[in-house]
């Protein structure tokens, strides 16, 4: 018998998957807080359950224990200690990325928002828990989204306490402490006095510092601490072997395509996820004598295209509809990583061509990149539009928050 | 605090874990999006296209979170959703059996002898048509098994899993699963001998 590989799994469209996970977050909340069933060992007892009911009848009569309670899980509350390889390492923390230098080593906990646990915190509501990394030594990258209605984050070391804003940064815990943002805000605080570093700043003072020293201005940074993870994805768009713009290392960076994919992506053949290559394939293969588009899109890739000046152009020009779209939402979000906010932006807008602009992960991505740095009226506009189009989940009620938000 | 050498993917499901059990529903959306390709296709491997893939992918979500509390993080919290999940697929199996076989909503041509190439189709598509009526023979023959077996040959011959993570997940000893694989490879193999399609499908190393 050889069936490995023969049994294809037919795939669940988007328009499904999306309504069983509403159906899963909705009722997330009431399966936490059944009480949970006994874990794995469930076929055995269906053969000799009676057998061991009657021996543990007659244990429990002997050695009278009350029921054990289902302890809550060791990670709720513990503190876990991250130390990272030789290599470095990348531990996602929710809606936290924090790349570890090699030797670094820091310590996450999630204190509760009831007791004071950093004076730099104005506002954590009772209730809640706040995420605290306490770096114990060494060098860490934290890439964090807005804190706006998010639990708040701070890394501490030693005595500095860095309070996040929603942005990206370094600290680094030697003989002193620095910090070095690269994008957006963070607030250093020490023993009650506090400043504001911004993007293109450094922060560093000495670990041992005498009573009542001044705290030190944020300085322009120098040299990176660690070197950006996103470089090495170079340039977005590039010139494929035909002419055609590629995309490089597409699968690396994209987590997910936006969340709906029209069924005609599967008839056609080609899927329009992984096959982000040269846009010379499309058309090619299916059927035998190349239609009049197969035959124009080819003409079109042998022609030189000038990815330099426009390409989102030239790869709108070259793609299909259902492909273009999971393209552009890819450019978009890897722009967004790398902090190129504009270029994000221009392709949200060309997704509107591909009709793509109504789709969830688009329009959130859309106000995310307009409310990270401060909300303003265009990010409100882009929480109302969001507002229009979604409501009943969580990134509606916070998109609704923002859109009401007074000044 | 002890420092122990993990892997960041474990790192990662200790602290989405932890966000999902402290409330947050983004946790809960991650958890989801992250492992739902994987239980989807291992429910699909183990009980073939159902029209009930809907629900029991809900429910096998579902029994997760209700679980969550119980993973202690010894294992890895894929293997542990599969083992949940295939809990699912148990008791759907059982359920059914008393419920009576579903209705096959799909015409079952009749195909004896040889496949036939019409005028017009391609190999490719004799081929697909082939594989087609394979995997819908070879899982009416599943239907006959008894449900653990059918976990047991799905997950080991069709999903790819080692005898051992088998029996870690449907919670036997290696040799009762080994036993399990061989019944039910040997109920395959007695329908393959009576049916050419199914011979053919099951034999065929060309791959759908």
């Amino acid at each position: 018998v050889n069936l490995r590989t023969k049994v294809p799994v037919e795939p669940l469209d988007e328009e499904r998957l999306v309504d069983i996970e509403r159906a899963v977050v909705r009722g997330y909340a009431d399966a936490l807080a059944k009480p949970h069933r006994a874990p794995s060992r469930w076929l055995v007892p269906a053969l000799c359950g009676a057998a061991v009911a009657a021996v543990v009848a007659a244990v429990a009569v002997v050695k009278l224990r009350p029921v054990r309670e289902i302890a809550p899980p060791a990670v709720a509350a513990a503190p876990m200690r991250f130390a990272a390889t030789a290599s470095g390492a990348r531990v996602e923390l929710g809606d936290a990325t924090v790349d570890v230098a090699p030797g670094a080593a820091f310590t996450v906990t999630r204190p509760s928002c009831d007791a004071a646990w950093s004076s730099a915190i104005a506002s954590c509501p009772a209730g809640t828990t706040g995420v605290l990394v306490a770096l114990d030594g060494g060098t860490v990258e934290l890439s964090v989204e807005s804190r706006t209605g998010r639990a708040p984050l701070v890394v501490r070391a030693a005595d500095v306490d860095v309070v996040v804003v929603g942005t990206r940064f370094t600290v680094e815990r030697g003989d002193a402490v620095t910090v070095q943002v690269t994008e957006g805000v963070v607030r250093v605080s020490r023993g009650g006095a506090e400043v504001r570093v911004a993007a293109g700043q450094a922060w560093s003072a000495p670990v041992q510092i005498a009573a009542g020293a001044p705290m030190p201005e944020p300085r322009p940074i120098q040299t990176a601490a660690i070197a950006p993870r996103d470089t090495d994805v170079g340039e977005l768009a590039v010139v494929g072997d035909d002419g055609g713009p590629a995309l490089r290392d597409r699968d690396a960076v994209v987590p997910t395509a936006p969340t709906a994919r029209t069924k005609s992506t599967r008839d056609g053949g080609g899927s329009g996820g992984s096959s982000g290559g040269s846009g010379g394939e499309a058309g090619s293969g299916s059927s035998a004598p190349a239609s009049k588009t197969a035959e124009l899109r080819r003409i079109k890739v042998k022609a030189p295209v000038d990815v330099d000046g426009d390409p989102v152009r030239a790869y709108t020009a070259l793609t299909t509809t259902d492909r273009r779209r999971d393209g552009l939402y890819g450019l978009a979000f890897t722009y967004r990583r790398l902090g190129k906010r504009a270029e994000a932006l221009r392709m949200l807008d060309a997704l509107k061509d591909a009709k793509g602009e109504e789709l969830d992960d688009v329009l959130w991505m859309r106000l995310q990149i307009l409310c990270e740095p401060k909300i303003d009226s265009a990010c409100r506009a882009a929480a109302s539009s969001y507002v229009k189009r979604f409501t009943g989940n969580d990134r509606s009620e916070l998109a609704n928050r923002i859109a009401n938000e007074i000044d | 605090v002890e420092v122990v050498a993990v892997t960041a993917a474990y790192l990662e499901d200790v602290v989405l874990v932890d966000r999902c059990l402290s409330g947050e529903s983004a946790a809960a959306r991650e958890l989801f999006r992250r492992h739902r390709g994987r239980v989807h296709a291992c429910l699909f491997r183990v009980l073939g296209g159902n029209q009930d893939m809907d629900d029991l992918l809900q429910e096998a979500f579902l029994q997760v979170f209700q679980s969550l509390r119980g993973w202690r993080a010894e294992a890895s919290l894929a293997t542990w959703i599969d083992r949940v999940a295939v809990r699912v697929a148990y008791r759907y199996l059982t359920g059914r059996k008393k419920r009576g076989p579903m209705v096959e909503l799909v015409e079952d041509e009749p195909i004896t002898g040889a496949v036939d190439i019409s005028f017009g189709a391609t190999v490719g598509g004799a081929r697909r048509q082939l594989a087609r009526d394979g995997v819908r023979r070879l899982y009416a023959v599943l239907d006959e098994l008894s449900p653990a077996a059918r976990l047991a040959f799905t997950l080991h011959e069709i999903d790819g899993r080692s005898m051992a993570e088998v029996a870690d997940i449907v919670g036997a000893t290696v040799t009762a699963t080994k036993l399990r694989v061989w019944r039910a490879r040997r109920a395959v193999e007695a329908a393959a001998a009576a049916d050419p399609v199914l011979r053919e499908f099951v034999a065929d190393r060309g791959g759908a």
